[in-house]
């Protein structure tokens, strides 16, 4: 047995010096020429022919082969390569899956503990309430929840509150303390960095992830200990007292502030216990609650801009992996006080989507990147480190919110614009600044002008990519240009301003991004063009640092933001960075009875999704309902440096210049909403609302009609939802098409999005025949005349591909028009719809 | 091992389904739990205040004794 297997992996290995010829015959090469040609490979893994003619010619050992055998040899070692690097990546999923697998595996296990002991409890307790009372056993049942005073002053008081803490935080983390959702347009897969929840309906928000990161437990909880580096909105983070626990474990006392995400309310702070420990079975775990008691922050005049939240037991926890790198599950749980914000404001403090972007997902997406940076998979560009580019990105974007925040502390008055206007205007003396950077010692100052509105009905990702795509349609270069040469001016004297054309060419140079491409770090080259004879030779181009987030428009919750700042042509990494730009935040709606209901069923709903429907009688009194469902908060903030004498000059221009920004971004904004262009056509529509209700009783109103049977089997005359409850549960899966040219998806039921293995957002990106393979495209083209003169067609059993390109195959698949049933026009042809019968995964 | 990753996915999503209905089905059940324990006190309390000229009687007496 033994010298079989030795026998058969020497083969294998020789299998590289072998190769079939031809003829059929294996071609031997000596270990030498193997190494000739291996060298050539490394090089060009595709030689041309002349480079093989020529390697034969010059490469005496490989003298006594035929070219074609070398072509042979290359084409074989081309496909053991990319057959190599199939399996790696395979085996790499397989990690994945396996690990996450394993971790379902123990949640599974835990709850049905968990079950089986509340079922057990809950029979003793039906058992003692129907027996006599008088048994004074039945106190030790009842545990009281004890919410004894603790003095938060003494070591033990904290020491119990630690212990406490780090109870719930492990009851939330791996148990039913809170009512986890699958966060929406998050699908797990092997693809997703981690498996993330939210909450619902607890106090206040609540946001849990959960994945596989392969770095060391240590290093990580020292990551994630230190916020500031990976949650944008921290402004600092103190750690005032530490002492031992007692058990290997620490307590901290932290006080932590954070940046507001407007202009409109003001920033929070938090006074918290931090204990990190071990646990038994060798993880780690660093868990974090408010402290009552004010303990407030360095001093009562910084504390007094904040409001205090509350951090209800949240933190991390670590496991080791076998097979090296770590298991991480975070939870954060807070109270944003929303009581406290404008009416407008309190669903983005009510949001558990927003904390699960902010700070779970980020937290998880940032380990993620050093993970991948520490083993070499980055490439960033203009050969940078990755971890200056990073810099540069939390540089600007923290500048951007401490214009935003304008705190006093940071040296910023308010000071005042003619007229009553939204726009505030700040300014800020030069000696805070010359704490970012020496070379600006020559400036007066930098003067910030800054709103926050609210926008309806536009997809902040959408806004903001326009805005980055299509600069010129808001900005002016002579500004640009302005606030470039201003912080410029330090090595030669001020140039003022000069007279000089954009020539409206504008590009952008990548310089890195996340490994989700959530966040962008790119240079923008302005190209100007002297109007001056002297300065032709000058260049006159301005460059931007910019950062470009959240433009992937399914991260539900995922706030989208543009900020830029002046940058000197050899970017140096001290480079002063005076940011100004813009966020996006989507605010939730409040969600109707029948969206509650649908979203609480089938979470791979999202609310914010969008249908294209054509007129409709129902459209009128469902565009009010729809639109609520689309707002968002825009806040912009432009920064100006300025020379002392010209304060005045340059409030008024930031002033003027801002509001123009403004208008120009309502423009936009009114051009790239749907409802701007016609409010027929493409209105936002959830699967709740009233257009899919209408959708779903024309799917099944023509198929009865062409068929001659029911779609559905409605035993009760139920309402209209009911139509649309039995559509999305159906077990066939049914979707529907537009009509164009290239058939796009607009609708599917559960059945439909499992099939598929996509979510009604991304379906909207899916063709037709994307979703057959060849012979199934064949089938639909010749059906399709009969499809379009009978009304329907039923099409034989088949395979269809998935959009993770699994196959799947059907037992029939049935095709059929879908008429609107509009009382002016009965034949109205709406969309395609098809039901694929028995479907299931290769 | 292509099916294997399949095999599991599909596994792992099956579990996850399972694991939903587990925490929905444990959180009914700790709804029922708070609410026997509810009617529990409530009984309890019942059963004290019944009985209650006897029980203060002998609390205050021992506690006065200890002090």
């Amino acid at each position: 047995m033994e010298m079989a297997v030795a026998n058969h992996r020497e083969r294998s290995s020789d299998s590289m010096n072998r190769h079939l010829d031809s003829s059929g015959k294996y071609v031997r090469y000596t270990a030498e020429q193997v190494e000739a040609l291996e060298r050539v490979y490394a090089e060009c893994p595709k030689p041309s022919s002349l480079r093989r003619q020529q390697l034969i010619r010059e490469c005496s050992i490989l003298a006594n082969i035929e070219p074609k055998q070398i072509k042979v040899w290359f084409q074989n070692r081309r496909c053991r390569d990319k057959q190599r690097k199939e399996a790696s990546r395979l085996q790499s999923v397989n990690r994945k899956l396996s690990a996450m697998n394993k971790l379902l595996m123990e949640e599974n296990d835990r709850l049905q503990k968990q079950v089986s002991q509340l079922v057990c409890e809950n029979g003793y307790m039906k058992q003692q309430l129907t027996t006599v009372v008088n048994d004074p056993s039945c106190e030790s049942v009842v545990t009281t929840p004890q919410h004894s005073l603790r003095d938060a002053n003494s070591p033990a008081g904290l020491l119990s509150i630690a212990e406490e803490t780090l109870a719930e935080f492990l009851s939330k983390a791996t148990g039913t303390a809170v009512d986890w959702v699958q966060m929406p347009g998050m699908k797990p897969g092997p693809d997703s960095v981690g498996i993330f929840a939210i909450s619902q309906r607890c106090n206040g928000v609540a946001a849990r992830a959960c994945g596989l990161v392969s770095l060391e437990p240590m290093k990580i909880a020292e990551i994630l200990k230190d916020r500031p580096s990976w949650f944008r909105d921290c402004r600092s983070l103190e750690v005032f007292t530490m002492f031992p626990a007692g058990n290997g474990g620490t307590i901290e006392l932290v006080y932590m502030q954070t940046y507001a995400p407007t202009t409109l309310a003001p920033a929070r702070d938090f006074w918290t216990l931090r204990y990190t420990t071990s646990l038994d079975n060798g993880s780690f775990v660093v868990c974090e609650r408010s402290l009552s008691g004010s303990g407030a922050g360095p001093n009562a005049a910084s504390a007094s801009q904040f409001v205090r939240a509350e951090m209800l037991s949240s933190g991390y926890l670590i496991r080791p992996c076998d097979g090296g790198g770590s298991i991480i599950h975070i939870v954060d749980h807070l109270n944003l006080e929303a009581w406290s914000v404008p009416d407008v404001l309190r669903p983005l403090y009510e949001s558990s989507k927003v904390v699960a972007q902010k700070m779970t997902i980020s937290a998880l997406r940032y380990i993620r990147q050093l993970a991948q940076e520490s083993n070499g998979e980055v490439v960033y560009g203009l050969g940078r480190q990755p971890a200056v580019l990073r810099t540069f990105s939390q540089r600007l974007s923290r500048g951007f919110n401490d214009a935003v925040n304008g705190f006093g502390d940071d040296g910023w008055s308010t000071m005042h614009c003619d007229g009553a206007e939204d726009i505030i205007v700040a300014i800020n003396s030069t000696k805070h600044l010359n704490n970012i950077s020496n070379s600006l010692s020559f400036l007066g100052g930098v003067l910030c002008a800054k709103a926050s509105m609210l926008l309806q009905n536009v997809p902040p990702a959408v806004l903001i990519r326009f805005l980055r795509e299509h600069r010129s349609e808001w900005a002016d270069f002579n500004v640009d240009a302005y606030s470039a040469a201003t912080l410029k001016a330090g090595s030669f004297a001020y140039p003022g301003m000069r007279p000089t054309r954009f020539t409206g060419s504008q590009i952008i140079m990548p310089l890195g991004h996340t490994i989700e491409h959530e966040e962008m770090l790119e240079v923008v080259r302005l190209e100007g063009h002297s109007l001056a004879q002297e300065d032709a030779f000058m260049s006159r181009d301005v460059h931007l640092l910019q950062i470009c987030t959240g433009i992937d428009e399914n991260a539900v919750g995922a706030c989208s933001e543009l900020i830029f700042a002046p940058i000197n042509e050899m970017f140096p990494d001290d480079a002063p960075l005076v940011p100004s730009g813009f966020r996006v935040i989507p605010v939730d709606a409040k969600t109707g009875d029948v969206q509650d209901l649908l979203t609480a069923n089938h979470r791979t709903l999202d609310l914010t999704s969008s249908l294209e429907v054509g007129p409709s009688p129902e459209n009128a009194s469902g565009n009010s309902f729809s639109s609520s469902s689309s707002r968002c908060i825009l806040t912009i903030a432009f920064q100006f440096p300025f020379e002392n004498n010209l304060q005045e000059n340059v409030a008024g221009m930031a002033c003027q210049y801002v509001r123009s920004v403004i208008s120009s971004v309502q423009r936009v904004a009114m051009a790239i909403s749907p409802s701007g262009i016609s409010p027929s056509l493409g209105s936002k529509l959830s699967p709740g609302s009233p257009e899919a209700v209408t959708l779903a009783q024309w799917i099944s109103q023509s198929y009865s009609h062409h068929l001659g049977s029911e779609l559905l089997t409605i035993d009760s005359l139920g309402s209209d939802d009911s139509v649309l409850k039995l559509l999305w549960d159906h077990q066939d899966a049914i979707l529907c098409c537009s009509l164009k040219p290239q058939p796009v998806f607009m609708f599917a039921n559960q059945a439909g999005l499992d099939m598929l293995e996509t979510t009604l957002v991304a379906l909207q990106d899916i063709t037709l025949e994307k979703i057959f393979d060849e012979s199934g495209r064949k089938a639909i083209c010749s059906d399709f005349a009969k499809l379009m003169q009978q009304g329907f067609a039923c099409l034989p059993s088949g395979i269809c591909v998935s959009t993770m390109g699994r196959h799947v195959s059907y037992e029939q698949a049935v095709a059929w028009k879908v008429f609107a049933a509009s009382e002016e026009n009965n034949n109205n042809l709406h969309c395609l719809a098809f039901s694929f019968v028995n479907w299931s995964f290769v | 091992m292509e099916r294997l990753n399949s095999k599991l996915f599909v596994e792992n999503c099956y579990i996850m389904k399972e694991n939903e209905r587990l925490r929905k089905k444990a959180e009914l059940l700790n709804q029922e739990n708070q609410q026997l324990l509810f009617q529990l006190k409530q009984k309890l309390s019942k059963t004290k205040n019944s009985n209650n000229g006897s029980n203060n009687d002998n609390k205050s007496s021992s506690a006065s004794g200890q002090s």
